[in-house]
C-alpha cells in the first residue's frame, strides 16, 4: 500500500471516530433517561424562563438528529455556546485561553519523564537481575501505583507546609500559575513540582517498558554483530539496543501526550491550582455548568483523536512495515 | 523428596506423569499441568506471596469494620460528632478544638492508642480509623465489581469480534475505537455529572444518585477497550491456529471450539488482567471520588476520605495521608500479583498498565 493511501485512510478513520465521539457526547448529555436536558444545562436554581429559552435554543422539542446538528453547530462552527452559570461567558474561547497552562504543564512533565525513564530503563537493563535492576523496578511499580492527586497533596504538604521554611522548599511560590511571558523564572518555579508529580507514574511505566524492550533487543542478531565488531558494551547498549527500543516508546508517548492534554492532567491541575483546561472542567463540574463540560469534552477528545492519527501517520512514514496492515 | 533423585523428579511431577498416562483424555490433563505449573511458579514468587498476604489482611480488616467501630472506636463513624469529647491521657478533650489562632476549629489529632480516635477525627468529628476501614470496604468492592463488569464485557465483545469476524467485528471494533479515543476522565466526568446528579430511570428500574452501582458501572465501562482489544487480537490468532483448524476438520461445533479451544486460552489473559485492572479501577474510583463524582455520601471510600481531609491538609494531614497510603499499598500489592501471574502464565506477553 502506498504511503499516500495509508495517510488518507488514517485521516478518514480519524474523522469517523470524531463523529462517533461527538454522537456519544450528544447522547450522554441530551438523551440519557432521567432529568430534562434543558434543566440540566440551565444548572441549579434556574428560572423556568431560562429552561424554556434553552429548550428553544437547542431545539429540544425537535427530533434527535436536529438537536445533534444544533449542538455541533454551536460548539464547532459558530462557537457561540454560552454558559448559564457564568452568564454570557462564551465557553469555546475560554477553553482556548486556558490551553497554554495545560500545554506548559504537560510539555515540562513530558521532558522530565522521557529523560528519567530512559535513565531508569537503560540502567535496569544494564544491571539486569542485579540489585539495582530490582530496586529500580520496584520503585517504578510504586510510582505507577500512587494516585497522582494524592501525590500532589503530599508534595503540597511538604513544600507548602512542613518544610516550606527550610532551604529545601523556601523557593516554592504559592500554588497557582504565572504566564511564561510575564515572569519566566516564576513560571518555571511554579511548575517544577507539578511537572515531577505528573511525570512520576509515566517514568515508572516507560522505564518498565523500555527495560523489557532493551532486554528483548539484546537477544537480536544485530547486537551480536555489534559485539563481534568489538564495540564496547556501553556503546552496544546505547547506540544499538536503546535506539531500536525507542520506537515503541515514541508511539506510547504520542498517545499519552495527547491523552494528558485532552484531560488526563486534570487531577494535577486541580491539586496545584493551575487554571488549565482540566481545572476549567473541574470548576464546571462543581458548578454543574454543562455547556462548558460539553465543550471541554468535545475539544479534548478531538485533540486526542488527531494526536493518535498523527502518531500513526508518523509511524507509517518512519516504519514502512506497518503500511501493509 | 529430600534425596537427590527426589529433587530431580518430585512426587507431584511423578503423579502428574502417571495421571497423563492413565487419564482418559490427554488434552485435559495436559491443560491441568499448565495450571499446576503456573500456580507453583506464583507460589515460589516471594514478593507475590507477600502481596497476597497483604491483600488478605486488608480485606479481612475492612470486612471487620463494624466490629472495630463497635468495640474499639465506640462510635458511629457516619455521624458527625462536633460537640463530643474524648478521653486522652486521663483528661476529657473536646473532639473539635478551637484553633490556636482563634479562627475555626481543628479536629482532635491521632491518639496513637488502640481506642477511640486512634488516627484522629476528620472535619465532622468522625473517627478517621473507623472510616478508613469502612472506606476500604467500598473501595475494594467498587474495584472488584467494576473489574468483573469490565472483564465480562471485554470477553464477550473480544470473542464475538475475534471469532465471528465480518460485520460483527467491524461494528464492535468501531465501538471500541470510539471509546478508546475518548479521554478516560472526561468520559467518566460526563457520565457521572449526568447520572450522579439526577439518578437514572429506565422503565421500572430506578437507580438513585447515591447508589454504589453508578460508580461501579461507570468505572467498569470506561476501561473495556483496554482489555477487549488484546482479547480480540488473541482470539483472531487462535481462530487461525492449527489446533482450531483441526477441530473444525473434525466437525466440532462453534460452541465446542469456543468452550474447549478458545476459552481456556483466553482464560490466562483474563487472569493476568484481573489484578492489573483492579489496581487501575481502585485508583480511578479514588480519583473520581476525589473530584466528587465517584462514591457519594453517606457511603465513604478511600477517595472521598482524602477529599474530606483536603481542607485539613496542613493541620491534620493524616486524614488525607492515611487513606492514600492504603490505596498505594493495595495497588502495589495488586500490581506485584499481576506481574507474578504474567510471568507464570505467559512469559512472552507484554502487558503493562497501558
Amino acid at each position: 500500500m502506498s504511503l499516500g493511501f495509508t495517510i488518507v485512510k488514517r485521516l478518514a478513520h480519524m474523522v469517523f471516530v470524531m463523529f462517533g465521539i461527538s454522537v456519544l457526547v450528544f447522547l450522554i448529555f441530551f438523551a440519557t433517561p432521567g432529568a430534562d436536558p434543558a434543566a440540566r444545562i440551565a444548572g441549579r436554581n434556574a428560572s423556568p424562563q431560562t429552561v424554556a429559552l434553552i429548550r428553544k435554543e437547542f431545539g429540544l422539542d425537535k427530533p434527535l438528529p436536529v438537536q445533534y446538528l444544533r449542538m455541533m453547530d454551536r460548539l464547532v462552527i459558530r462557537r457561540d455556546l454560552t454558559s448559564y452559570v457564568n452568564l454570557g461567558e462564551k465557553v469555546v474561547p475560554t477553553i482556548f485561553r486556558a490551553a497554554p497552562v495545560t500545554l506548559s504543564l504537560v510539555f515540562g512533565a513530558a521532558v522530565i519523564w522521557i529523560v528519567f525513564s530512559i535513565l531508569v530503563g537503560v540502567l535496569a537493563a544494564a544491571f539486569k537481575d542485579r540489585t539495582l535492576d530490582r530496586l529500580l523496578m520496584i520503585l517504578s511499580l510504586i510510582g505507577i501505583s500512587i494516585p497522582v492527586f494524592w501525590l500532589g497533596e503530599v508534595v503540597n504538604l511538604v513544600s507548602q507546609g512542613l518544610l516550606h521554611n527550610t532551604w529545601l522548599f523556601s523557593w516554592v511560590p504559592p500554588l497557582g500559575y504565572v504566564p511564561l511571558h510575564r515572569d519566566p523564572a516564576l513560571w518555571f518555579k511554579s511548575l517544577v513540582l507539578p511537572w515531577f508529580t505528573l511525570a512520576l507514574a509515566f517514568i515508572g511505566i516507560y522505564g518498565r517498558v523500555l527495560r523489557a524492550n532493551i532486554v528483548e533487543a539484546m537477544q537480536e542478531d544485530y547486537i551480536r554483530l555489534a559485539r563481534a565488531k568489538g564495540l564496547p558494551e556501553a556503546q552496544v547498549l546505547i547506540r544499538h539496543a536503546l535506539r531500536c527500543s525507542m520506537i515503541a516508546i515514541f508511539t506510547l508517548f504520542g498517545l499519552d501526550f495527547g491523552a494528558l492534554v485532552g484531560g488526563g492532567a486534570l487531577l494535577t491541575e486541580v491539586v496545584f491550582g493551575l487554571p488549565g483546561v482540566g481545572y476549567l472542567t473541574y470548576q464546571a463540574l462543581t458548578n454543574l455548568d454543562l455547556p462548558m463540560i460539553m465543550a471541554t469534552v468535545t475539544y479534548a477528545s478531538f485533540f486526542v483523536v488527531s494526536a493518535n492519527a498523527m502518531v500513526d501517520i508518523l509511524y507509517s512514514v518512519f516504519d514502512p512495515r506497518v503500511r501493509n496492515d | 523428596m529430600a534425596s537427590e533423585i527426589g529433587a530431580a523428579i518430585s512426587d507431584q511431577d511423578y503423579a502428574r506423569v502417571l495421571d497423563a498416562w492413565t487419564a482418559p483424555e490427554l488434552p485435559a490433563s495436559a491443560a491441568q499441568g499448565y495450571w499446576h505449573a503456573a500456580l507453583a511458579k506464583v507460589r515460589r514468587n516471594r514478593a507475590a506471596m507477600v502481596a497476597v498476604v497483604a491483600l488478605f489482611l486488608f480485606l479481612t480488616s475492612c470486612v471487620m469494620a463494624p466490629l472495630y467501630a463497635h468495640l474499639v472506636a465506640h462510635i458511629n463513624p457516619f455521624k458527625s460528632n462536633l460537640d463530643g469529647t474524648v478521653l486522652i491521657g486521663g483528661k476529657q478533650v473536646p473532639v473539635m478544638q478551637s484553633a490556636s489562632n482563634g479562627l475555626g476549629v481543628t479536629p482532635v489529632g491521632p491518639t496513637w492508642r488502640f481506642g477511640p480516635y486512634m488516627l484522629g477525627a476528620d472535619g465532622q468529628g468522625r473517627d478517621v480509623a473507623a472510616r478508613l476501614l469502612y472506606g476500604g470496604r467500598v473501595s475494594l468492592l467498587v474495584g472488584a465489581a467494576s473489574t468483573v463488569i469490565c472483564l465480562s464485557f471485554a470477553v464477550l465483545l473480544g470473542i464475538a469480534a475475534g471469532f465471528y469476524g465480518g460485520i460483527i467485528n467491524r461494528v464492535i471494533s468501531v465501538m471500541l475505537d470510539i471509546l478508546w479515543a475518548f479521554p478516560i476522565y472526561l468520559l467518566a466526568i460526563s457520565l457521572s455529572i449526568i447520572l450522579i446528579n439526577s439518578g437514572i430511570r429506565i422503565g421500572p428500574l430506578v437507580v438513585h444518585s447515591d447508589d454504589l452501582i453508578l460508580p461501579i458501572a461507570i468505572i467498569g465501562i470506561i476501561y473495556v477497550p483496554y482489555v477487549a482489544r488484546p482479547i480480540r487480537a488473541q482470539v483472531m490468532t487462535l481462530r487461525r491456529s492449527d489446533f482450531v483448524m483441526a477441530s473444525i476438520c473434525l466437525g466440532a461445533s462453534d460452541l465446542r471450539i469456543l468452550r474447549r479451544e478458545i476459552l481456556p486460552n483466553v482464560a490466562s489473559t483474563l487472569i493476568v488482567f484481573t489484578p492489573i485492572m483492579m489496581a487501575l479501577n481502585i485508583i480511578t474510583e479514588a480519583s473520581l471520588s476525589f473530584l466528587g463524582i465517584g462514591v457519594q455520601p453517606p457511603s465513604a471510600s478511600w477517595g472521598t476520605i482524602i477529599r474530606d481531609g483536603e481542607h485539613l491538609l496542613y493541620t491534620r494531614p493524616l486524614v488525607s495521608i492515611a487513606p492514600g497510603l492504603a490505596i498505594v499499598i493495595t495497588v502495589v500489592a495488586l500490581n506485584i500479583l499481576g506481574d507474578a501471574l504474567r510471568d507464570a502464565l505467559d512469559p512472552r506477553a507484554k502487558l503493562t498498565l497501558h
